[in-house]
C-alpha cells in the first residue's frame, strides 16, 4: 500500500471514528472540523480510493474503509524507526522515555507493557 | 511583431540589471534590484515607451538607420496583376497578411504551453496547500495574535511542503511543515517575520506577474533569468525588511534560523541540495554582509537612474517612431515597391510596380463631402486610372477582403505635376488605387460594368501597349495624412 498523507489519514479519521458513511457527510464533518471545502474533501477521497484506503460503494457514494487505524500506526512508526532511529526499537523507546512530557501514568503504562512481554 | 521588439530591447536592460547584480550585490538595498526588475518588467509588457537623448538604443538607431528603413516592414501578399484579380478573385487569395503569420502561431502555441505548465504545477500545490491542516495552541498562532493586519491570516502545516510558505493574496495562508521544531521559538519568530513581510508587500502579486511575463516571452532566455534572480531578490529585500526590525545584533542568529530550517529541507529531500544550494548561500552572505552606509544609498539611486534614462527610454532621434510626420518607409510587395513618407500634411507614395500593374493602400476614414487631392506625375508619359475606392471590410494595411467600386478618372500622366481631386461620396472607409492602362485594359474598358462610376472625362490619349516587364514609375502625392500603410498590423 502507498503511504498516505496527513490530510488523507484526516479522511480515514473520520472513518475510522464513525464506521462507514457517505461522501457527503465525510465532507460535512471535515468542513465543521478542519474547514475544507467539498472539493477539497472529495479529491482526498479519491485519491485514498486510488490508494486503496477507501472502498466506494453505491448508492450515494457510501465509504468503507479498507485498512485500520492499527495498520496506518504500525506503517508510521516503520517509516519513523527506519528514517530516525536506525530500524532500532530500543532506541525509539529509549527517546521516549527521555522526554519530560511523559506523564506518570504514561510511564506506567510503558512499564506494565514491558512487563507484560517479559 | 511587437512583442520581439519588446524582448529584444528588454534583453538588454535584463543583461544590464544581471551585471550590476553581479557586481553590487552586496553593496546596496536589494530593493534596488526590485525597482530595476520592476522596470525591467515594464518594458517587457507596456508597449509605449519615453525616448530620451541618452538611450542607449541611441547607439543601435544611428548605426543602422539605413537598414532598419530598409527591413522596417516587408509585405508579402498575392500578386493579382490587374484591378479585376483584386475585385474579382477569390477574398481568401487575396489576403494572406491578416491571417496568423506562422512564427505569430509559434508564439502563441509557446505562451499558452507555457501558461498551462505552470497553471498545472500551481493548481495541483493549490490544492496540496488547501488539504493542509488546522495548527492549534502553537506558537505561530499566539505570534499572529500579537501581530494584526487587516487581512485574516491563517496557520496550517503540511507534510507535504519542506520548508515555510505562503499562500494567497486576500486571505493569505502560511504553511508551515510538518517536521517543524515547534519549541524553537526564535527560528519561529523569524519565520513568521518573514513570511509576514511577504503578506505585507503582496510578493505573491509580483510572482504572478513574472510567470505572466515569462508566459509572453518565453523564449527570450533572458526573461526567465530574470524570473530566477527576481525571485531570489524577492526573498533577500524580505531578509533586509526583517533584519531591519529585529536589528543588527540579530545578523548571525537570522542567518543561523536559516541554516537551520535549510538543514532540515536537506535531510529530508537531498537532490534538491545542488539546485537550491546557490540561493542559500547567496542569502546567508547578503544577511551577513548586510550594512547600510550612505555609498550604498548613493550608488543603489545612481543604479536606478542610470537603468532608467539609460535603458528604459528608446531611443531618441527624428527617425523614432514616435516621429511619424517624418517616418518613411519602403515597402516591397511582388510586382511592385512603394516608398511612403509624409510631409506637411500630405502623404507621398514614390511607386515602381511592373508594366500593367496595379497599386492600391487602404485604408482611411473620410467623410461625406471630404475632398481628396492627387498630385500625380510620371516620367514616362502614360495613361492611368486614378481614385478611390470604398473599403469597408479592408483588412489593415494592403489586404483587401471586399470592396466597393473603383471611382476612378482616366489621367493622362506627363512629367507635369498634375491635380485631380475627389469628392467623398458618402460616409466610410477608403483606399486609394492607380491602374497603369494597357491597351487591353482599354479595349475591355469599352464593356463598362455596371457597378462603376466612372466619372472620367472622356479620353484623349490613345494608351500604349506595353510589354508586361517593363517598369513603370509613378509619383503620387495626396493632401491628407494617409496613416494606415504606417500602422503595423
Amino acid at each position: 500500500m502507498t503511504k498516505l498523507f496527513d490530510s488523507e489519514i484526516k479522511v480515514m479519521d473520520v472513518l475510522w471514528k464513525e464506521g462507514d458513511m457517505t461522501a457527503k457527510r465525510i465532507s460535512d464533518i471535515l468542513k465543521e472540523q478542519i474547514g475544507w471545502n467539498m472539493n477539497t474533501t472529495y479529491t482526498l477521497i479519491k485519491r485514498c480510493i486510488n490508494k486503496g484506503a477507501i472502498q466506494r460503494n453505491e448508492p450515494n457514494f457510501l465509504c468503507h474503509a479498507l485498512i485500520s487505524k492499527e495498520e496506518v500506526q504500525a506503517q508510521e512508526t516503520d517509516e519513523l524507526l527506519d528514517k530516525v532511529f536506525d530500524g532500532s526499537a530500543s532506541l525509539l523507546f529509549a527517546s521516549l522515555l527521555n522526554r519530560q512530557t511523559l506523564s506518570d501514568a504514561d510511564i506506567n503504562m510503558l512499564k506494565k507493557i514491558v512487563s507484560d512481554l517479559d | 511583431m511587437d512583442i520581439l521588439r519588446m524582448s529584444l530591447s528588454a534583453s538588454l536592460i535584463i543583461l544590464a540589471i544581471i551585471l550590476m547584480r553581479k557586481c553590487f550585490l552586496y553593496k546596496v538595498s536589494k530593493n534596488v534590484f526590485l525597482v530595476l526588475w520592476g522596470i525591467a518588467v515594464c518594458r517587457l509588457i507596456i508597449p509605449y515607451s519615453i525616448s530620451s537623448p541618452f538611450s542607449i538604443y541611441n547607439l543601435f538607431t544611428t548605426q543602422s538607420a539605413e537598414t532598419a528603413q530598409q527591413t522596417a516592414r516587408i509585405y508579402t501578399i498575392t500578386d493579382p496583376n490587374t484591378l479585376d484579380d483584386w475585385l474579382y478573385s477569390d477574398a481568401a487569395n487575396a489576403v494572406s497578411n491578416t491571417a496568423l503569420s506562422p512564427q505569430m502561431i509559434i508564439w502563441l502555441v509557446g505562451s499558452l504551453a507555457c501558461l498551462s505548465f505552470f497553471s498545472i504545477i500551481y493548481l495541483k500545490w493549490i490544492f496540496e496547500f488547501k488539504a493542509s491542516l488546522p495548527l492549534k495552541n502553537s506558537y505561530p498562532e499566539r505570534w499572529l495574535q500579537k501581530n494584526r493586519i487587516l487581512r485574516n491570516v491563517r496557520i496550517r502545516q503540511s507534510d507535504r511542503i519542506k520548508s515555510p510558505l505562503t499562500y494567497g493574496v486576500f486571505c493569505p495562508v502560511i504553511v508551515f511543515p510538518k517536521t517543524t521544531n515547534w519549541g524553537d521559538e526564535e527560528t519561529l519568530n523569524i519565520t513568521m517575520m518573514h513570511e509576514f513581510c511577504h503578506i505585507r508587500r503582496f510578493d505573491a502579486v509580483a510572482k504572478l506577474v513574472l510567470v505572466a511575463v515569462v508566459c509572453l516571452h518565453w523564449f527570450n532566455p533572458f526573461v526567465w533569468i530574470m524570473y530566477f534572480l527576481a525571485s531570489r531578490d524577492i526573498e533577500l529585500s524580505c531578509d533586509e525588511a526583517v533584519l531591519h526590525r529585529l536589528g543588527k545584533n540579530n545578523k548571525s542568529n537570522y542567518a543561523k534560523a536559516l541554516i537551520k530550517l535549510e538543514e532540515q529541507k536537506r535531510h529530508l529531500s537531498p537532490h534538491t541540495m545542488s539546485f537550491s544550494k546557490k540561493p542559500v548561500e547567496e542569502r546567508i552572505a547578503s544577511i551577513m554582509k548586510m550594512k547600510k552606509t550612505a555609498i550604498g544609498s548613493i550608488l543603489g539611486v545612481a543604479l536606478v537612474v542610470a537603468i532608467t534614462i539609460g535603458f528604459a527610454t528608446s531611443a531618441y532621434s527624428a527617425d523614432s517612431p514616435n516621429n511619424i510626420n517624418s517616418e518613411k518607409q519602403i515597402i516591397e510587395q511582388p510586382g511592385r515597391s512603394f516608398t511612403v513618407s509624409i510631409e506637411d500634411e500630405h502623404t507621398k507614395f514614390d511607386i515602381d510596380m511592373s508594366a500593367g500593374g496595379l497599386f492600391i493602400v487602404g485604408r482611411e476614414s473620410w467623410k461625406a463631402g471630404d475632398t481628396i487631392t492627387f498630385y500625380i506625375s510620371s516620367k514616362q508619359a502614360s495613361q492611368v486610372w486614378l481614385g478611390i475606392l470604398p473599403a469597408e471590410n479592408m483588412a489593415n494595411g494592403y489586404a483587401y477582403d471586399d470592396y466597393g467600386a473603383f471611382n476612378k478618372q482616366t489621367v493622362n500622366v506627363n512629367s507635369n505635376v498634375q491635380e485631380i481631386t475627389f469628392v467623398i461620396p458618402a460616409d466610410g472607409e477608403y483606399g486609394i488605387g492607380v491602374q497603369h492602362i494597357t491597351a487591353e485594359d482599354n479595349a475591355s474598358e469599352s464593356t463598362p460594368r455596371a457597378a462603376e462610376s466612372d466619372i472620367s472625362a472622356g479620353t484623349a490619349v490613345m494608351p500604349v501597349t506595353v510589354n508586361i516587364s517593363d517598369k513603370y514609375h509613378l509619383e503620387l502625392e495626396i493632401d491628407v495624412l494617409f496613416y494606415n500603410p504606417l500602422i503595423p498590423n
